[in-house]
């Protein structure tokens, strides 16, 4: 069977459009990867920034020694309304799955510990508290702006969510979530 | 047809991730109150620009003069957008941020912080 020239420049050119489709995501995401290249902050689909930072017993605590956990950092001050409201769902949700392998990180913001430590004591905080006084996490490395801001970290280190502002930690929505999070070995 | 329709949502999907990655607020705070450096507001205006407090607070960043220009420009400057505010200070070095923090501290200012409500 001959094929006419005018079929087979037919054939030649849906198949190079069809390579073209399957290729357009991989190709889409490494354009990704590359155009955020000049972007300096925390951002969703990358990895966690590591940093070690104070906390509230006089250690030292540091993001890479949670990796294989899923990580709610959850950045706050005790003069930000908001953030103080979600702590009991916060506080509620980590004490129901930190057994599953869930590690929450407050962060606090305040330049001194007194207030943290007011606060820990009366919303009775169960999670670890971290302070970042100097704001070098939170402005510095993670360029994050507002009160309360959230990541959340998977297993593999990487930046699954960035939630701005006051989170009903206890939600349909958030836990599952994190579940399919906390499955994701 | 249907690369087109491939094009557009990859397009789509591009631009919703770049917008997610600004969807935040860039607040400054001094003497007992907190302001919106992205506001388009008078009293922002009053308190950063008119003041010249921005202009002396760049002039001590140790930043490099096209980024104090871009900074002043995004923030003070007319059409102000504030998604283009936000997305200046995440392109800027953690060093950069760094210096920039400092020099608004070094002149009354302190960044992110939320006035007692």
């Amino acid at each position: 069977m001959n094929t006419s020239p005018s079929e087979l420049y037919g054939k030649k050119h849906a198949s190079r459009q069809s390579l073209t489709i399957r290729l357009l995501p991989s190709i889409l995401v490494v354009l990704l990867s590359l155009a955020p290249a000049n972007v300096h902050a925390v951002r969703t689909g990358a990895p966690a920034p590591d940093f070690t930072l104070a906390d509230l017993q006089g250690g030292k605590s540091g993001l890479r020694s949670f990796h294989g956990k899923v990580v709610v950092l959850n950045f706050w001050s005790t003069t930000c309304a908001p953030c103080i409201k979600e702590i009991p769902s916060l506080n509620r949700l980590y004490n129901e799955m930190k057994g599953d392998g869930l590690v929450v990180l407050g962060i606090a913001l305040d330049a001194s510990e007194k207030p943290v430590r007011e606060a820990a004591s009366s919303l009775n905080i169960r999670y670890p508290l971290l302070i970042d006084a100097s704001k070098e996490v939170y402005f510095d490395i993670y360029a994050l702006f507002g009160q309360p801001v959230s990541l959340i970290i998977d297993r593999a280190g990487i930046v699954q969510d960035k939630i701005f502002g006051e989170v009903d930690w206890n939600s349909s929505q958030i836990r599952m979530k994190l579940k399919s999070y906390l499955k994701g070995r | 047809m249907r690369m087109t329709v491939v094009i557009r949502m990859t397009l789509l999907a591009s631009a919703c991730l770049l917008m997610a990655a600004c969807s935040s607020n860039f607040m400054v705070y001094k003497q007992g109150r907190h302001f919106y450096v992205t506001s388009t507001g008078q009293e922002l205006k009053a308190v950063l620009c008119d003041s010249g407090d921005l202009k002396r607070i760049l002039g001590e960043s140790k930043l490099n003069l096209p980024l104090q220009n871009k900074l002043d420009e995004s923030i003070c400057g007319t059409g102000k957008v504030r998604e283009r505010v936000l997305a200046v200070l995440e392109e800027m070095s953690r060093e950069e941020r760094s210096n920039l923090k400092v020099s608004f501290q070094a002149h009354g200012y302190d960044i992110n912080h939320v006035a007692n409500c």
